[in-house]
C-alpha cells in the first residue's frame, strides 16, 4: 500500500507499508527515506546500504536510485522527496541576505548535489518533523501551507544534523589539508554507513575498510578521531540499539534477539547490554 | 503537607478590555465550543462546558500583562494557526533545550509562548 501526496511545490510525500519482498523502486532527486519497522536496501552506485528504524537516509539530485526490502513481515517505510526549486530556494533563503532574496531566481532552477549520500541517526527535531509529516499522512491532512512548513523544516533540521555528523566530525580528524579531510571523512562515512547497513552479520576490520577503501590502520586512527569510538565499539553499540529495541517492539526471546544482531552466544550479549545501560535483557522485558 | 507546585496552575490568565471580544478569540484559540463563563474578583473564568479541565481566565484591570506558556503537541501547526487567527508572531518556532517553541503577542501586548516537548536524549 502506498500513499503519495504531492504539494503544489511539486515535493511529494510517501508512505509505503511494504508487503512484497521482491520490491522494487526507482529513486531520483533530492529525498529523505526513513523506515519505522523491518529493514529497506538501497543500491547507491556500487554500494548496497540498508536502513533501520532509528537512521534516515539522503540521496541527492541527479541520479537514480533503486530500493528493496528483505523483511520476513511487512516494512512501513516514509520518504520525502523534494522539487530541485523548492531545495534551491531553501538554499538561496540560507546564503542570501533578506534583500537580496528577490535577485538571482534562476538561481532556484538548479538542483545542485549538497550533501554526502549517507545513513544518517533519526532523532531529534528531524525525528519530530518526520513524525509529525507521517501523522498528517496517516490522517489524509490537505492542508499544503502547514506541509510546506514542515518540509521547510526539514530541511532545517537536516542541515543541523548535517552540521553536528559530517562538518563537526569531519573537523576532529588531524589532517591540516581541508580536501584531505573531506575525503577521509567520506570514506569514513562510507565505513560507517557498512556498520550500520550490516551489523547483524559477522564484520571484521579488513572487511569494513576494504569497503571504505582505507587501510585497517588508517581506518582504526581516523574513526576514532571522527566518531570517539573504534569501528568495534560503534558495532557494539548499534548492535545493543537495534537489540533495544527489538526488545521493546518484538515478542522474541532474548537469544533470538542477540542472534538476530549479530552476538554470536547470548551470554556476550547479556553482559555487554548489562554493562551499557545497567540492567538485563530479561529486567526490561518484564518491564 | 502539600508543596506549593502540588496545587498547580489551573488556567492561563489573559489581560482584556473588551471581554466579549477577547472571549471569541481565546475560545477559539483553545477549541472550546460550548463555554460557560464565570465571573470570580476582578477576572471572568471561561471554561468549557463539559471538560472541566479546559479553560481560561481574562482579567479586566490588571496592571500588568500576561505571559503564558502553553504546551502543544505540534507547535508549527499551532504556530500556523495562531497566526490566521491575527495572532502577531514575535519568534517563528525555534529549537531549544526543552523542544520547539515560538512566541506571539495579542493586540493588548499578553505573550503566549507556544512549547513543543521534546525528548532529545
Amino acid at each position: 500500500m502506498k500513499q503519495v501526496r504531492v504539494l503544489e511545490t511539486n515535493s511529494a510525500l510517501m508512505s509505503h507499508v511494504i508487503t512484497d519482498e521482491g520490491y522494487q523502486e526507482t529513486i531520483s532527486g533530492f529525498s529523505i527515506h526513513t523506515v519505522f519497522n523491518g529493514n529497506k536496501e538501497y543500491l547507491l552506485g556500487r554500494r548496497n546500504v540498508t536502513i533501520y528504524p532509528g537512521d534516515f537516509l539522503v540521496l541527492n539530485n541527479g541520479s537514480s536510485r533503486s530500493g528493496t526490502f528483505d523483511s520476513k513481515s511487512p516494512v512501513n517505510a516514509f520518504s520525502i522527496q523534494f522539487n530541485p526549486g523548492f531545495l534551491s530556494d531553501y538554499r538561496s533563503v540560507l546564503v542570501n541576505r533578506t534583500e537580496k532574496l528577490l535577485d538571482n531566481l534562476d538561481l532556484r532552477k538548479d538542483g545542485q548535489q549538497w550533501c554526502p549520500e549517507n545513513i544518517y541517526p533519526f532523532k531529534g527535531d528531524m525525528k519530530y518533523n518526520i513524525m509529525h509529516l507521517k501523522n498528517y499522512m496517516d490522517n489524509e491532512l490537505e492542508d499544503d501551507l502547514l506541509l510546506q512548513e514542515h518540509l521547510f523544516r526539514c530541511l532545517i533540521d537536516f542541515s543541523k544534523v548535517y552540521h553536528n555528523e559530517v562538518l563537526m566530525k569531519a573537523e576532529k580528524l588531524k589532517f591540516s589539508s581541508l580536501s584531505t579531510r573531506k575525503e577521509v571523512y567520506r570514506r569514513l562515512a562510507i565505513a560507517r554507513d557498512y556498520i550500520l547497513s550490516n551489523y547483524n552479520k559477522a564484520l571484521t576490520l579488513s572487511e569494513i575498510a576494504n569497503a571504505a577503501c582505507l587501510s585497517v590502520n588508517h581506518l582504526l586512527r581516523t574513526f576514532k578521531d571522527a566518531f570517539n569510538q573504534t569501528p568495534f565499539q560503534f558495532l557494539t553499540r548499534i548492535r545493543l540499539e537495534r537489540a533495544q529495541f527489538m526488545l521493546k517492539t518484538s515478542s522474541s526471546s532474548v537469544r533470538n534477539i542477540s542472534m538476530e544482531v549479530g552476538f554470536g552466544c547470548s551470554s556476550a550479549f547479556i553482559r555487554a547490554y548489562k554493562r551499557t545501560y545497567s540492567t538485563t535483557p530479561t529486567e526490561l522485558l518484564r518491564a | 503537607m502539600d508543596n506549593l507546585v502540588r496545587l498547580g496552575v489551573r488556567y492561563p490568565v489573559f489581560k482584556a478590555k473588551n471581554t466579549n471580544i477577547a472571549v471569541q478569540i481565546y475560545s477559539q484559540l483553545f477549541g472550546l465550543e460550548n463555554t460557560t463563563s464565570v465571573e470570580m474578583f476582578d477576572a471572568l473564568v471561561i471554561k468549557n462546558s463539559h471538560a472541566s479541565d479546559n479553560g481560561f481566565v481574562l482579567v479586566r484591570n490588571s496592571p500588568t500583562l500576561s505571559y503564558s506558556f502553553l504546551t502543544t503537541s505540534n507547535c508549527i501547526h499551532h504556530t500556523l494557526r495562531l497566526k490566521n487567527s491575527g495572532f502577531s508572531c514575535t519568534e517563528p518556532p525555534i529549537s531549544t533545550t526543552l523542544g520547539l517553541a515560538s512566541k506571539f503577542q495579542d493586540e493588548l501586548g499578553n505573550v503566549i509562548i507556544l512549547l513543543e516537548e521534546r525528548e532529545y536524549s
